[in-house]
């Protein structure tokens, strides 16, 4: 799916956020091309949910730039509101579950669909939940195999579930890019198969470019197209999995088999 | 918590048509309390917008009531304005301040939030106190007029506004604004990132909040002929934020029925002994140890373990 020639959608140049002594991120540059999967590996602490945190807009960096590719070329999105970032097409999951528990499945990902159309208080776009809300948000439900669940309420939804509506949220809003952080953690074996499916139709059927923070050596082996490896800020590598893997296993050794 | 929130809408309309066909049976003075009651658990939906759907509490509901109350009595005594532009002075009234405190008190959310309406109510209260030409201060307003004048005539005639806008507030929470609110008490950070002003839709539901007291105040002032400022004191915002709590807020029903079990422990606790504040204490702390989901928490329990037996 990726390589050469590919129309690249995000991009991250020489990016730094320290933590008063702490260079969480430590010149950190990358490139994302439409319908890529970049994973990113590193021991805890390594700045991986912080670059992504940098990229979504959560937190600003201290220096660099991130750059959203879209129909309207280049546009600089470094330090803008996350709001502002998905409507730009790049969501984000997160490692904690982020879902609301007071709403049904349903009403989550309705949440999710209005607020991308703005109709949640633009009484002049049209109020109400009109078939076109509906539509996408069955067509999400089905997707993400939630059929079962969803008039359940989002406190009653176990870990696995709670993983898949989180993700649903931000695919609800069609992005062109979603940052997943540790999209299998916790889960059963079977459920990691089915998340390792998901993200391979997402990409295969929309399109989606993905950067996915994971620790499964097994998934990040069966998705990525391109491989990151962090540690204590910095890049390590940045190849093609097969690759890197090979090198991480000279890095390992040079770290002490901490790395992976 | 299941059977109620299934069956709310169900449950509103079942109490809805008792309330309609209970005035026959009942004494003036018990007509004219049920009144009250009526007015106390509109203004517990109204406030539920904002505490058990938006997630922010306010010590400062008073305000509005009597925004709405004095308004009017402004507009009809003092002013000698006809009953349709003293409500619109009074709705105008409301909604200036609504807007004005709003703005100012969600700059911040939870306790910080409280304590600001708290603030901007006491600073109501205190210019309803001193500016005595317009409020009458301490002894407040009297000889209000009611239209129409039977007492029971005038139940129905807040019993079919209270009612409409009961059904109003239940069906608001289901539109796509309500969902709004409720992602905003869930998560206000992930609705956030999902593309909501959060600031927006929080002025929206406390606005929308205080017009339901507003109203409350408006029918309130004619029904007691008189007004006076302890309508405005905090200790009236209290009375909103209990009420709400005992019937329990997770959904309107609960709220609208925390509203008429107040009035009637309020009035039995103040026939029975003369120490009805401490009654009152009481079976408020039980009511928050034994049923911290309100009235109709206990409700929902007692049928579970009815079907639970069977």
């Amino acid at each position: 799916m990726s390589g050469e020639g590919d129309k690249v959608v995000l991009g991250g140049v020489s990016l730094h956020k320290w933590f008063g002594n702490v260079h969480a991120v430590n010149n950190v540059s990358f490139t994302l091309s439409q319908g890529e999967i970049l994973s990113i590996v590193g021991p805890n602490g390594a700045g991986k949910t912080t670059l992504l945190n940098l990229v979504s807009g959560i937190i600003k960096p201290d220096d660099g730039r991130v750059y959203v590719y879209g129909e309207r070329g280049r546009i600089d999105i470094t330090g803008k509101p996350p709001y502002y970032i998905t409507f730009l097409g790049v969501g984000r999951s997160f490692q904690i579950p982020n879902i609301f528990d007071g709403l049904t499945v349903r009403d989550n990902i309705r949440f999710a669909v209005l607020a991308y159309k703005k109709r949640m208080t633009r009484f002049n776009r049209g109020y109400g939940f009109y078939e076109d809300v509906e539509e996408i948000v069955d067509n999400v439900v089905n997707i993400f195999r939630l059929e079962e669940v969803i008039d359940k309420y989002g406190s009653e939804l176990s870990h696995g579930e709670r993983k898949k509506l989180d993700i649903a949220l931000s695919f609800a809003q069609s992005p062109r890019v979603l940052l997943l952080d540790e999209p299998t953690s916790g889960l059963t074996y079977s459920e990691k198969l089915e998340m390792v499916d998901l993200i391979k139709s997402l990409r295969r059927e929309r399109n989606v470019s993905f950067i996915v923070v994971e620790h499964d050596l097994d998934v990040v082996r069966e998705v990525s197209d391109m491989l990151m490896v962090m540690y204590d800020g910095s890049v390590l590598a940045y190849d093609k999995p097969d690759v890197v893997i090979q090198m991480s296993e000279v890095i390992s050794a040079y770290l002490g088999g901490e790395v992976l | 918590m299941k059977i109620l929130r299934d069956n709310e809408l169900y449950s509103l309309v079942v109490l809805l048509m008792f309330l309609a066909v209970i005035p026959q049976f009942l004494s003036t003075y018990n007509v004219r309390l049920l009144s009250v009651g009526l007015l106390y658990g509109l203004a517990a939906v109204g406030f539920n917008i904002l505490y058990g759907y938006t997630g922010l509490i306010s010590f400062g509901h008073a305000m509005f009531w009597s925004a709405g109350a004095y308004g009017l009595a402004i507009g009809l005594v003092k002013l000698n304005l006809d009953p349709v532009l003293s409500i619109l002075l009074a709705f105008t009234l409301t909604f200036i301040i609504a807007v004005v405190t709003g703005y100012l008190s969600l700059k911040h959310t939870e306790i910080y939030f409280a304590m600001l309406t708290l603030a901007f109510a006491q600073l109501i209260y205190a210019l309803i106190i001193k500016l005595r030409d317009i409020t009458g201060g301490d002894e407040g307003i009297y000889g209000i007029p009611r239209f129409p004048p039977d007492i029971e005539q005038y139940y129905y005639l807040v019993y079919m506004i209270v009612a409409l806008l009961v059904l109003l507030a239940w069906w608001i929470v289901r539109t796509p604004l309500g969902l709004g609110f409720q992602a905003v008490r869930d998560n206000p950070y992930r609705a956030e990132a999902l593309g909501m002003d959060v600031r927006r839709v929080r002025l929206i539901s406390f606005v929308l909040s205080a017009f339901y007291l507003s109203v409350a105040g408006i029918l309130y002032a004619p029904l007691n002929r008189a007004i006076t400022p302890d309508i405005a004191f905090w200790t009236f915002s209290a009375i909103i934020v209990i009420m709400t709590i005992i019937g329990g807020s997770k959904n309107m029903f609960g709220a609208f029925i925390g509203g008429l079990i107040f009035i009637y422990i309020n009035t039995q606790a103040m026939n029975l002994t003369e120490f009805w504040q401490l009654t009152l204490g009481i079976i408020l702390a039980l009511l928050v140890y034994l049923a911290p989901y309100g009235v109709v928490g206990i409700f929902d329990r007692v049928v579970e373990y009815v079907r639970g037996r069977r």
